[in-house]
Order: C-alpha cells, then structure tokens, then sequence
C-alpha cells in the first residue's frame, strides 16, 4: 500500500500551473528605467538589466567636447561590457565611430567613461553600450 | 486491410521524401556557394568588425593598440603643450618594445599620428624612418634635371619639429597551469626639442587574463 505521505505530495497539474506562474511574474521585473538626458545619449543594444547607464556630464573646454559618462553596477557580481563613442558634426553626420573597447566592473561598483572628442568639429555624440552577458532585446518587453 | 496499411506505408514514403527533399534544401540555401553581383568564392570567408573587442588570445591585439591609441590621442590632445601653441609641430620619434612579444611598435605611433592629423590641431613634420625618402625627393627634383626649376621644392625649407614623441611598451606576464596572465603597459612622452622638457606623459595600461 502506498504510504499517505507521498501521495499528499504528488504534484498536480494545478501546482505546476501555479509555479509557472510565479516564475513567470517573477520573470517580468519591473524594466530598467532610464532618464531622457541618458536615453537621448545611450544607444543600448539590447536593453542592459544587470547594468546601467548613469549621469553624463559634457564641458567643452578649448575648443573639445569633455564626456565624463557613469556606468553603474548594481549587482554583487563583476559585469562586463563593451562601449564607444559616436562623434558628431553640427549637422548631425557622423565625424567618427570609435574602436570597441572593453569594461570590467566588479559587483557594485561605478566607473566613469572619461574621454575628450577627436576634432573641435565634434560638437555631439552619442554612446553605444553592449554587454553580452545581460542585455535583452528590447522587443520582448514591447509586447 | 491490407490495402489500407500499404496506402499509410506509401504515404509514409512520400512524407519522408518530401522531409529529406526540405532539409536537403534548407543545407544547400544555408551553407551554399555565395552568389550574387559582385560576390566571388565559396562564401566561407566572412568579413568581420575591425573595431570589434578582439579576444582570441591573451596576446598583444587590434584592441589593445586602438585603445592605446585613441587613449593617448586624447589624452595629448588636452595637453596645455598642444592647446596653448598654434597646431605645433610633432616628430615621432621611436616607441621601444621592452615587452615579450613581438608587437609592431610602429602601427600603434601611426595610428596616433594618424588621428592626431585628423583633430586638425598639430603637424608632423618627417621623422627619422622616412627622412631617406624625404632627402631622395629633394634630391631627385633639385639635382636630376628632370623638373622645371620654377616646380621643383628647394633644398633647405623643411619645418623643425616643435617637440618629439618617444615612448615604450612593458609586459608582465604571470602564467600557471591553469590561469595565464598579462599585463601591458604603454608609455608615451612628448618632449620640447629646443628646451629638453617633457612637457606632457601619459600611460595606458591593459590586463587580459586567461583562465583554462
């Protein structure tokens, strides 16, 4: 005869129905937000959850652009991420498009992306921010 | 009966040649010669990002010298040497290799010379691996006879450069069985040739560790 105990705990379809819901829930965080100034100068590719972009700072100083551009790590664990800069002229074309470089941040760290534009005729710019190990296409969370 | 279960066999063929019909044309789409105007070759070839994050080894890369690079492009460019005078002009001078790996010294200061030029903000004037070239030029348009008088550059006006760029890169390499370890460290200066001083330094500096 089958014991009581394990038949209590034979799971049902009931109780799947119910983890997967939580998982589920559990799965759709709240998104990232980020503020207009950041979202107008960071192009993420794939929207970045374990990172984010924080506050960047432009000075022009004889005659070059000054970014100073904070990335912040949240998490407990270190994070990786790959930037560069898009330089621009005064009619938006692109002057320059920077080599990929790497980041490493360790868990809760902020790191500034310091850098100054190539040319005097760089007058705007934006960021491209990848990391592989995090993002998520953004698609998924338009529906 | 019997009828019945020959018809479901042979429409079992059918389906299984119309599979293998599918796949065979979904791997000669999928993995095919490259067609199309302008395409030659079997098409296994594939261009890549030159500005990619290269990290197939830990030794010296494309990224460590387009960091190096823009890193000391940028950081000269906001020099008071360089911002103070009128587009100045640079000699480069050597970069040595005190590393353990071959690394070709030279791509990394053209590279710098090259985006330097472009900022629009300093001159270079010929330095001391193409001054052969230079003097050759001079030589052969002033005393060959070949060039009209009125055309030829003269001897004697060539530009003396304002300050000279001279810099090194140093390794530390730590290696055990199962991790490998490198550190780079690219140092440039920029010195005032009239005067002796070094007037602007800056380093960069790039670790890549390998972990089997």
């Amino acid at each position: 005869m089958m014991p009581h105990c394990s038949r209590r705990y034979q799971p049902n379809g009931a109780i799947l129905l119910g983890l997967l819901c939580i998982v589920l829930t559990g799965g759709c965080q709240s998104l990232p937000q980020r503020s207009p100034d950041v979202a107008s100068k960071v192009e993420e590719m794939g929207l970045m959850l374990d990172l984010q972009p924080g506050e960047i700072r432009v000075e022009r100083r004889n005659h070059l652009l000054y970014i100073q551009a904070e990335v912040i790590n949240p998490t407990l664990d270190d994070q990786s991420l790959s930037y560069r800069f898009r330089w621009l002229d005064a009619s938006g074309l692109v002057l320059e498009e920077e080599a990929w470089k790497p980041l490493l941040l360790h868990g809760k760290q902020r790191q500034f992306i310091k850098t100054v534009a190539p040319t005097p005729q760089a007058v705007d710019f934006r960021i491209e921010m990848h990391a592989p190990n995090n993002s998520t296409p953004t698609e998924w969370f338009a529906h | 009966m019997y009828g019945m279960s020959v018809g479901i066999r042979r429409l079992g063929w059918r389906l299984g040649l119309l599979l293998a019909m599918g796949v065979w044309a979904g791997c000669v789409t999928a993995s095919g010669p490259a067609s199309g105007p302008g395409v030659v070759g079997s098409g296994r070839v594939q261009y890549g990002d030159p500005k990619a994050v290269e990290s197939v080894s830990n030794s010296f890369g494309s990224t460590d010298l387009q960091m190096i690079a823009e890193s000391m492009t940028r950081s000269l460019l906001q020099s008071p040497a360089i911002t103070g005078r009128h587009r100045p002009l640079i000699t480069v001078d050597h970069v040595k290799n005190k590393s353990s790996e071959y690394i070709d010294t030279r791509a990394i200061t053209d590279t710098i010379l090259t985006q330097l030029t472009k900022s629009g903000l300093v001159r270079f004037v010929v330095d001391m691996a193409e001054m052969d070239d230079q003097v050759d030029e001079l030589g052969r348009q002033n005393e060959s006879g070949l060039y009209k008088k009125s055309s030829a550059k003269k001897m004697g006006r060539m530009e003396g450069a304002d300050f000279r760029l001279v810099g090194s890169i140093s390794s530390i390499v730590k290696r055990t069985p199962d991790f490998h370890d490198v550190y780079y460290k690219f140092s440039l200066r920029l010195t005032d040739i009239e005067s002796g001083v070094v007037e602007w330094a800056d380093e960069k500096e790039i670790r890549k560790t390998t972990t089997r």
